[in-house]
């Protein structure tokens, strides 16, 4: 009886381990699955203030895109005034890059971010240089850089 | 010298009345369970069937009672609960482990939520940043940074 008792008892055990992350996946998967399947009607108020730029084409997104256009609006409330006008600003284009641009976008948003504050100013001063070139110009310095990823990496 | 001889003989003499007199006790006690075993034979021999029944059931209930204490407990909830409860002491080390890591199954569960992208390094930061996305995109304005321009 004991030994019964104690090969039901590991049993028990084993199955509610796996029972238990097998659970938890299926919870965040099923609930990321939901968010990320969102039409625009059924966004909560907060979501469509933030989000209001992108109305028209919400519904044309991806999954992939809506999750991350939802955790720009799950972050909107922790930012400044200024930085949530940008926000706003930026949303519509931030939508239409590839998702190669999205990434080195990142990527160059961290080492922007570790700066100084001097270098950070020099740094506006540049881009504000950089965009008066011709755009012929600023093309063939496009094709100078050597590539770091490719838009299939990315599909 | 002949004194102490005297004590050492004495002492020997005494121990070996003390056997003897154990050894005649454990002779009586002998024979006194003889007794008993012969007149329980006698008796035996008496018995009516009812009574040779009656032994026989008692013997076997007392038998069953003896080999299911030695063997097995029988099957209760008093006796489940103690299993279990014996079980978890002799494997507190197993039942440690297996409690820890629920409650950090139950942890990343609960705190998920809190956890999702809360640094300043998700995409809301970049496009709040001071420079626009299309500044970090392009990678003619880092070529043109680099020529030193």
């Amino acid at each position: 009886m004991q030994l019964l008792l104690k090969i039901l008892f590991r049993k028990l055990s084993t199955v509610s381990l796996l029972l238990c992350v097998t659970l938890n996946s299926l919870i965040l998967n099923v609930a990321n699955a939901d968010e990320n399947t969102l039409t625009w009607a059924q966004l909560d108020a907060d979501q469509h203030k933030v989000l209001n730029p992108l109305a028209a084409e919400w519904d044309t997104l991806r999954p992939w895109q809506r999750e991350k256009m939802l955790d720009i609006a799950h972050d909107y409330p922790k930012m400044d005034v200024q930085e949530q006008q940008r926000v706003q600003n930026r949303l519509s284009s931030w939508s239409r890059m590839t998702p190669y641009e999205r990434e080195n976008a990142r990527k160059k948003y961290q080492q922007f971010h570790d700066l100084p504050a001097d270098k950070k100013a020099e740094l506006r001063k540049k881009w504000l240089e950089y965009q008066k070139l011709p755009e012929a110009q600023r093309e063939a310095l496009r094709k100078d850089a050597p590539g770091q990823y490719d838009d299939a990496d990315f599909k | 010298m002949k004194k102490h001889q005297n004590i050492k003989e004495d002492v020997r003499n005494s121990a070996m009345i003390r056997n003897l007199s154990s050894d005649a006790q454990l002779e009586q006690d002998q024979d006194t369970a003889k007794n008993i075993v012969s007149l329980l034979n006698h008796h035996a021999q008496n018995l009516n069937a009812k009574e040779i029944s009656s032994l026989k059931l008692a013997r076997q209930i007392a038998v069953d009672a003896h080999l299911g204490h030695a063997k097995a407990p029988a099957f209760n909830i008093a006796g489940l609960v103690g299993g279990l409860f014996d079980y978890v002491d002799h494997h507190r080390a197993a039942m440690s482990s297996g409690l820890a890591f629920g409650a950090f199954l139950i942890a990343i569960l609960v705190l998920q939520p809190f956890n999702h992208n809360n640094t300043k390094n998700s995409d809301a930061f970049l496009l709040g940043s001071e420079l626009p996305p299309e500044a970090y995109a392009d990678k003619g304005f880092n070529t043109w940074l680099e020529k030193g321009f």
